[in-house]
């Protein structure tokens, strides 16, 4: 389910050519929601999964995809936040405020040109979620029902903020003259 | 006037002079928090051990926490010192983590909105070792998911606040009620029995009252089957839980039964339909030791010699608990002690007093990870000894029965003791992995004067759902099922019992 880029209403992602790296931008997306904020501010971490991918047109599955993991934490004292990216590349960055961290994240994700024909038009997805860290084994499921209900309401509870972001036709050419 | 600014600027300077003489306290300790510091470099270790007996200075310890960030560049790594064993020495330790709390030190642990006495003391025991080091959050987390475990209906929340002092901080675990319905279900099989199940329906409102509907069709626990509803509602107030049930059940003998009791021409006491009020109070003494005090009034539709009504009222204690012998979880005792007593007093027909000691011991053999109830896992050995006896005359469902689908499976209870006994003997050792369960049973029931004939049986389950691997919740469906087997220990006349699933 994960990249289906059959989301009418999703925002739209903006890319600009970065060597042969393609970076995106996305100033009206502001993935941190009131939920995540309120947990941040109470002093957990939260994990963010993005992914991102290339489509060669806006309703089949991308051919590419890449995927970034990042921690976001608030310091409670200094009311700053601190980001680490895990993969790929692993970096972390600290005193951000709230815009400064989002954007550090989104400056962050990239994908690579190679195998794009220069006359092929194309069309980036990006999808991102919260993902909770897996809980241990428990014996909170005395009954068969209960055991059951926890297995299947476990994905619900983990991907509690999630959105879509979509943008094209691009293509090479016109990306390397707006550089 | 010259004489006293003098001498206040004389205390000023000496006040100045030992303020700027002060020695900074000396590095007792270096720690690494968050990973293991094998994830260093040796140089670095090496480092950081020269560190230990050096004064402390902020600069060293800012340029050391880069060059770890260096080395492992996806964390957040500050420094931050924690007192010594004694006033003039610190601990310096240098947090490595995702989370950037991790560099503060935990001040205290606090509960908001739930009962110390609602979990287990071992657990609040591990909760207050987090004070006096940085926030682990893998370890406050997994601490989370153990009280959430064990305060069951509640969802558990975990949040970090600002201390009383700088650059320290409290974790406050909340139980977060919440109204909820839920659905369960059990059931099982008995080749000579069939089928027995409960279904469950129950609505908890915010932990502060609920209402409960059972639906039973049960040939397993006593010696009748019976059929009915049973309908409760709760409400509970800090350490007690008040508790009523009313139960409509109508009961079905076997032929055997009604064979035992023209025999023995106690026909009489065999009813159709068995009404009950019971009211109880659950009291929480610690979160492993309960007492339930309460009364029943069961109300007998009789058939011999004509349809008439018949009253059992009695008294009711038990006594439970369930500890850890080792803060290895390993070896677990559990179990119950319960009296019920009729007389005139309460008024009723019935007089007798029934007494009943079930206990129990498990030992793990695998730590941690020992799976659930239904995807267990690891080796494990329990050993369950009952023993019950009655003194006067208990009605039929008072009395003790043994040969179902969870006490000495490969007897039929009918063959054992038709009428059930006021006498009885059981215990079983059990071996169970993640494949399959094998048990050993042997027990007894009799009468008072009646001389006593042991009973013993070996038996077996398979947990398909892991033989087979299937997908997580086809697994717990299969393991649920567990198909077995029960053969009597018997020189003649050996026919196994074929089971499916268990207690319901």
């Amino acid at each position: 389910m994960l990249l289906w880029p059959a989301l009418l209403s999703a925002q739209t992602v903006a890319v600009k050519l970065d060597g042969d790296q393609l970076r995106v931008a996305a100033p009206q997306l502001h993935f941190l929601g009131s939920e995540v904020l309120q947990r941040l501010h109470n002093g957990i971490a939260v994990n963010y999964l993005f992914k991102i991918g290339i489509t060669p047109n806006r309703y089949s599955k991308p051919t590419t995809v890449t995927s970034y993991r990042f921690v976001i934490s608030y310091d409670i004292f200094e009311e700053k936040f601190a980001v680490s990216r895990i993969e790929p590349n692993p970096r972390s960055i600290t005193h951000l405020s709230e815009s400064a961290a989002q954007l550090w994240c989104l400056d962050s994700i990239a994908l690579s040109t190679t195998g794009l024909a220069s006359d092929q038009s194309f069309w980036v997805t990006m999808e991102y979620q919260t993902i909770e860290p897996k809980p241990a084994t428990t014996e909170s499921g005395e009954s068969l029902i209960g055991q059951l209900i926890d297995v299947f309401s476990r994905k619900a509870q983990r991907e509690e903020s999630r959105g879509t972001l979509m943008g094209g036709p691009f293509n090479l050419p016109d990306l390397r003259k707006s550089r | 006037m010259k004489i006293r600014v003098t001498a206040l600027f004389c205390i000023l300077l000496v006040a100045c002079s030992i303020a700027s003489g002060q020695t900074p306290p000396t590095i007792e300790k270096t720690e690494i928090s968050g990973v293991s510091e094998d994830t260093l470099s040796v140089v670095l270790r090496s480092d950081l051990q020269k560190l230990v007996g050096q004064s402390y200075d902020e600069k060293t310890a800012a340029e050391i926490a880069e060059r770890i960030h260096t080395e492992l560049p996806d964390y957040v790594v500050t420094s931050t010192t924690a007192p010594g064993t004694q006033s003039d020495r610190v601990r310096l330790v240098f947090a490595v983590a995702h989370n950037i709390n991790a560099k503060y030190i935990v001040e205290s642990v606090e509960l908001k909105g739930i009962d110390k006495s609602k979990f287990s003391e071992s657990l609040w025991a591990d909760m207050q070792r987090m004070v006096g080091h940085p926030v682990d959050d893998a370890a406050a987390d997994q601490l989370r998911e153990r009280m959430a475990a064990e305060i069951k209906g509640s969802h558990a929340r975990r949040s970090v606040e600002r201390g009383s002092d700088p650059q320290h901080v409290r974790i406050v675990y909340e139980s977060v009620s919440q109204t909820s319905i839920n659905f369960s279900g059990s059931g099982g099989y008995h080749s000579r029995q069939k089928f027995s199940g409960r279904g469950t329906v129950s609505y908890t409102f915010y932990d502060f009252v609920g209402v409960k509907v059972d639906g039973v069709n049960d040939a397993s626990t006593l010696t009748e089957r019976y059929a009915g509803y049973k309908y409760g509602a709760w409400t509970e107030y800090k350490r007690v839980r008040f508790n009523a049930e009313y139960s409509s059940f109508r009961a079905q003998w076997s032929p055997g039964t009604l064979q035992a009791a023209s025999a023995s021409g106690t026909s009489a006491d065999l009813y159709r339909l068995r009404d009950t009020i019971e009211p109880s109070a659950k009291i929480t003494i610690i979160r492993e030791f309960h007492i339930t005090l309460g009364v029943t009034a069961s109300q007998l539709q009789m058939q011999v010699p004509t349809s008439h009504f018949e009253s059992v009222r009695t008294a009711n204690g038990n006594a439970d608990y369930k500890f850890y012998l080792s803060s290895s979880q390993k070896h677990q005792l559990s179990g119950s002690y319960d009296i019920r007593v009729a007389g005139d007093t309460l008024g009723g027909s019935a007089s007798f007093t029934r007494h009943l000691f079930d206990q129990n011991y498990e030992f793990k053999l695998k730590k941690p990870d020992p799976g659930t109830k239904f995807t267990p896992d690891g080796h494990q050995l329990d050993f369950n000894v009952q023993l019950g006896r009655i003194t006067g005359t208990a009605p039929m469902f008072e009395r003790f029965s043994l040969g179902s689908t969870s006490t000495l499976v490969g007897w039929n209870k009918y063959d054992i003791s038709p009428l059930g006994a006021s006498r009885m003997a059981y215990g079983a050792v059990t071996y169970t992995n993640r494949y399959f369960s094998t048990q050993f049973e042997s027990g007894s029931l009799w009468n008072d004067g009646q001389s006593r004939v042991l009973h013993n049986a070996i038996g077996a389950n398979l947990l398909l759902g892991n033989i087979l691997h299937a997908p997580v919740a086809m697994r717990i469906i299969l393991n649920a099922a567990r198909p077995g087997i029960g053969i009597p220990l018997q020189k003649n006349n050996v026919h196994p019992i074929f089971t499916l699933g268990g207690n319901i």
